[in-house]
């Protein structure tokens, strides 16, 4: 979908260790200019070590090689120092420097730029973003979300070939997050800023990305659009890492796995008796009270106010199967009832640590 | 492609320039930009190195016979008296310096919150300068003999005198009452941050208050005491004027007197060797002690623990026992100095000597401190820019000087200067036909290397508190912002640093000031700082304008304790 666009950053195979641990490995990507591209993933999974690496404040081992618009900027032979590079990064703490004002911070990426210049770069990203009220105050007297705004605003202001930001958006609160989120994407849809965003939260990269990167274990998992990612995971982990699922095993014969609670098509490329796993995202669940369908007992009912989590039991199975509810269910605990499958949210996988590559 | 010619440059320069170096530093880190910043680190590192390595080659060079008489007739002795002094202020500080931080963070009573922050105030006292108030104060017709003579109805000295003050029990007694700070600070902390959760648990578990001090307090404090106590006998190890005065024999005034009065270069290096063998002993004791100290820190809120008020006769008794080594180690040699000084200064008023020599130890003192901070500077933001291992080493290397006995640095640089002074000389002899005479050592550069080398570690120590409180998304933010590694220090750190900036230059000057045992070797010829002037007074025994000195050194000195005690506040 987003594959003919020109990209703005491409890795090759860029890798990284520390102390002999590998972090980052073999790591290809190629970023679409104009885009946003949200690197997600567990804490630990390299995704802030790669932004670091973008921005050259990290190295990559030799071998990687990293290019920016068009030119190396880490290579066997060469690297382009952070300074030299037209990088814009943002960080979690959004590090405003606490002994200048908001002005001073806005200017200090513009010392190439001359006095008139300076200022009128300062006057046009203070009016974009809405900052003119702020503009003598110190970091320190600033709420959160002003502060975020001042660092966006800051790291926008030498208007960066590609803006680098890292968890931009979880130092603030539930319910400040959400407004600053769709202002801070409406400003860089605006400017046509090319961005990677890092995030640990999958509903944060479904919301904001074009592309999203999954990452797992220094390693990429998945890429994709957010549609392509959640509708579409390649594995079982992209699948549980995008939302919760129930996760069947069942055995596979004749392109389909057969599963306890039925039997799904899938386009998987197995022999016939190996071990397959289905997994379910919750909304492909509903239960009804009449007896159509599979059999089933709830076992438990969770109201969180926007919807209803309840657990079932179907009958020869030992796990329970969780669903959403956004109804009200008037059954109670221990009613018996039926289930109905939806197949579309069913994600049919190889047995874990199986290898497709191994078979004989 | 910018970024690989401008590497080259600096690069290639410094692989040249280094080649055996090279390897220790990381070739890695030289590669990068900022590689300049890694090749002066190394250099400075080098600096303070290299003393000990030339006193090692000049002990090398002594003929047998000549180590064979020191191992025989000098050695022994002054190594005893040497273990002998430092076994006695180790135990004394750690006593002072433990019972007081307990007694000022455990208990309440009158006076609590004053003592707490005076109970610093004899770290003002150098260690010559409470032997030299001693000395005359105790003397037999000194002011106090007379006073108990006369309470007790003895005519003269001869009927009645108080043991000498010059002998090893005095040494210990005053060189303790100086010291103890370097245990109580440490301790005090330690009290104060961690003990409250553990001591509570004890209580609650039905230890009586009296046992917590043994049970829970003292053994979690020991890490914090054997830091403390290394630092005090580093001090010890490195104190002359004391030890001359009170006619302790230690090691540090026979290497002293092995040069000075004999004129014996290999053994002086010798027996500094000795010297460098229990430096050693010290630095791994203190580095253990921290690394047990680092694994007791535990991970919680610090929060101070409450303290018990004290009722009756118990109150007066810990004001007592806390007031005591303040008044002893401060109050009462300040007060005789000023007295002293007073007299002298209606009498004479203010020579011009004194006057030249406070203004020789002035600039001396600023401007090594330039340079001490400079280098620190350098150091620390390498390391800080290269986080690596081998940076690290590096930085330790540095570090080292505080360790290090101003006589056994002195007296490698006096080699290490004296061989180049002769050297430089001849090259001009032959070339211009002039003697430009001890380029080095006559222009004072030597000993501002000495100083350097000594009280490098306590700038580099202060610049990377400062450092560390900045976060490095400000660096990384700064470079991405487009400035350069220069660039960033200028604009970032040193702007948010400079609190800890200024107080390392305090720090610093304050210490050269005061510095006496590297001065005397290295001082130019008939250059006098206020410290060598009172140490030629006392040494010859004339009491003249050495308690006006006294009183000015003092008095500097008490800035960094007022420094140490807010700092202490703010950390409470």
């Amino acid at each position: 979908m987003l594959g003919n666009l020109a990209s703005a950053l491409e890795l090759e195979q860029v890798s990284r260790h520390f102390d002999g641990r590998s972090v980052l490995s073999d790591i290809s990507l190629a970023i679409p200019s104009g885009r946003i591209t949200c690197l997600l993933g567990q804490s630990g999974c390299g995704k802030s070590t790669l932004l670091r690496i973008i921005s050259g404040v990290d190295r990559p081992d030799p071998g990687g090689r990293i290019v920016l618009n068009g030119a190396e900027v880490a290579g066997p032979t060469c690297f382009v120092e952070p300074e030299d590079r037209r990088i814009g990064f943002m960080f979690q703490d959004y590090a405003l420097f606490p002994h200048l004002t908001v002005a001073d911070n806005l200017a200090f990426g513009l010392r190439h730029l001359s006095g008139p210049e300076r200022r009128g770069r300062v006057t046009e990203v203070v009016e974009r973003i809405g900052l003119a009220h702020l503009l003598d105050r110190h970091p320190h007297s600033l709420s959160g979300g002003e502060q975020q705004r001042v660092a966006l605003a800051r790291a926008l202001a030498p208007q960066p070939d590609i803006l680098l930001m890292d968890e931009p958006f979880s130092n603030l609160d539930q319910g400040l997050r959400e407004r600053v989120r769709r202002e801070t994407v409406d400003i860089l849809r605006k400017t046509g800023t090319t961005a990677i965003i890092v995030t640990h939260d999958p509903q944060e990269a479904l919301a904001v990305g074009d592309l999203i990167v999954l990452m797992r274990a220094g390693r990429i998992e998945q890429v994709g659009t957010p549609f392509e990612i959640y509708d579409q995971p390649c594995s079982a982990y992209a699948a549980e890492f995008m939302g919760p699922c129930n996760r069947l095993t069942g055995l596979w014969s004749g392109g389909r796995i057969e599963t306890p609670i039925g039997t799904f098509p899938a386009d998987l490329d197995l022999p016939d008796g190996t071990l397959a796993l289905a997994c379910i995202r919750p909304q492909a669940l509903s239960i009804r009270p009449d007896g159509q369908g599979i059999s089933a007992r709830i076992l438990g009912k969770t109201f969180t106010g926007e919807s209803e989590q309840i657990d079932i039991m179907v009958h020869p199975l030992a796990q329970t199967l969780r669903m959403h509810s956004h109804v009200r269910i008037p059954m109670g605990i221990g009613d018996r009832v039926s289930l109905q499958l939806n197949g579309a949210q069913i994600h049919v996988f190889p047995q874990d640590g199986y290898d497709p590559t191994n078979q004989t | 492609m910018s970024a690989s010619t401008t590497d080259t440059s600096g690069g290639a320069k410094t692989r040249r320039a280094v080649p055996a170096v090279a390897l220790v530093s990381a070739a890695l880190a030289l590669r990068l930009r900022g590689g300049s910043w890694a090749l002066a680190s190394l250099l400075i590192a080098a600096l303070v190195l290299v003393p000990v390595l030339v006193l090692g080659w000049q002990a090398v060079q002594g003929s047998e016979g000549l180590w064979s008489h020191l191992a025989h007739h000098v050695l022994p002795h002054a190594l005893s008296q040497t273990v002998i002094l430092m076994a006695g202020v180790g135990c004394l500080t750690a006593a002072i310096g433990t019972g007081v931080a307990w007694l000022v963070a455990a208990y309440d009573f009158p006076g609590r919150r004053a003592l707490e922050w005076a109970l610093l105030l004899p770290l003002a006292v150098p260690t010559y300068i409470i032997a030299y108030a001693y000395l005359d104060m105790l003397h037999p017709l000194g002011p106090f003999q007379s006073v108990i003579r006369a309470v007790l109805g003895f005519d003269s000295p001869r009927d009645f005198r108080l043991p000498d003050i010059r002998s090893m029990t005095g040494a210990i007694l005053l060189l303790g009452l100086v010291l103890y700070p370097y245990v109580y600070l440490p301790v005090r902390a330690m009290f104060m941050t961690q003990a409250a959760n553990l001591v509570e648990v004890a209580h609650t578990l039905g230890t009586a208050r009296r046992q917590i001090l043994w049970r829970v307090a003292l053994p979690l404090a020991r890490p914090a005491i054997a830091v403390g106590v290394s630092l005090a006998l580093m001090e010890t190890l490195n104190d002359i004027g004391a030890s001359e005065f009170l006619g302790v024999r230690s090691l540090t005034i026979s290497v002293y007197t092995t040069w000075v009065t004999r004129s014996d270069l290999a053994g002086a290096a010798q027996i500094a060797l000795a010297m460098l063998v229990l430096v050693v002993a010290l630095v791994s004791l203190e580095r253990w002690a921290r690394r047990k100290q680092r694994y007791s820190v535990s991970a919680q809120r610090p929060r101070s623990m409450a303290r018990q008020p004290l009722k009756g006769a118990a109150r007066w008794m810990a004001l007592w026992f806390c007031l005591l080594p303040v008044l002893l180690g401060f109050i009462l040699p300040a007060t005789y100095l000023a007295a002293e000084a007073w007299k002298r200064f209606q009498f004479a008023g203010l020579s011009a000597r004194l006057l030249a020599e406070a203004w020789n130890t002035f600039i001396l003192s600023a401007l090594a401190t330039a340079a001490v901070l400079a280098c620190g500077l350098i150091v620390a933001y390498a390391a800080r820019i290269f986080p690596h291992r081998e940076m690290q080493l590096v930085h330790r290397v540095a570090s080292l000087g505080y360790a290090m006995p101003g006589t056994i640095l002195a007296l490698g640089i006096l080699i290490a200067a004296g061989g180049l002074d002769r050297w430089i000389g001849r090259m001009t002899k032959e070339l211009l036909g002039i003697d430009p005479g001890l380029v080095l050592i006559g222009s004072g550069l030597a000993l501002g290397y000495a100083y350097l080398a000594r009280f490098l570690a306590i700038s580099i120590g202060s610049v990377e508190a400062g450092l560390t409180r900045i976060p490095r998304s400000y660096d990384q933010s700064a470079r991405t912002l487009g400035h350069g590694i220069g660039s960033t220090l200028r604009h970032i750190h040193l702007p948010l640093s400079k609190a800890a900036l200024s107080a390392a230059g305090l720090l610093v000057f304050v210490d050269c000031m005061k510095e006496l045992s590297a001065t005397l070797l290295l001082r130019p010829l008939n250059f006098e700082t206020l410290a060598t002037h009172l140490y030629g007074e006392a040494a010859r025994g004339t009491y003249e304008e050495a308690a006006i000195a006294a009183l000015a050194i003092v008095v500097v000195g008490i800035l960094p304790v007022i420094l140490l005690a807010r700092l202490g506040r703010g950390s409470a």
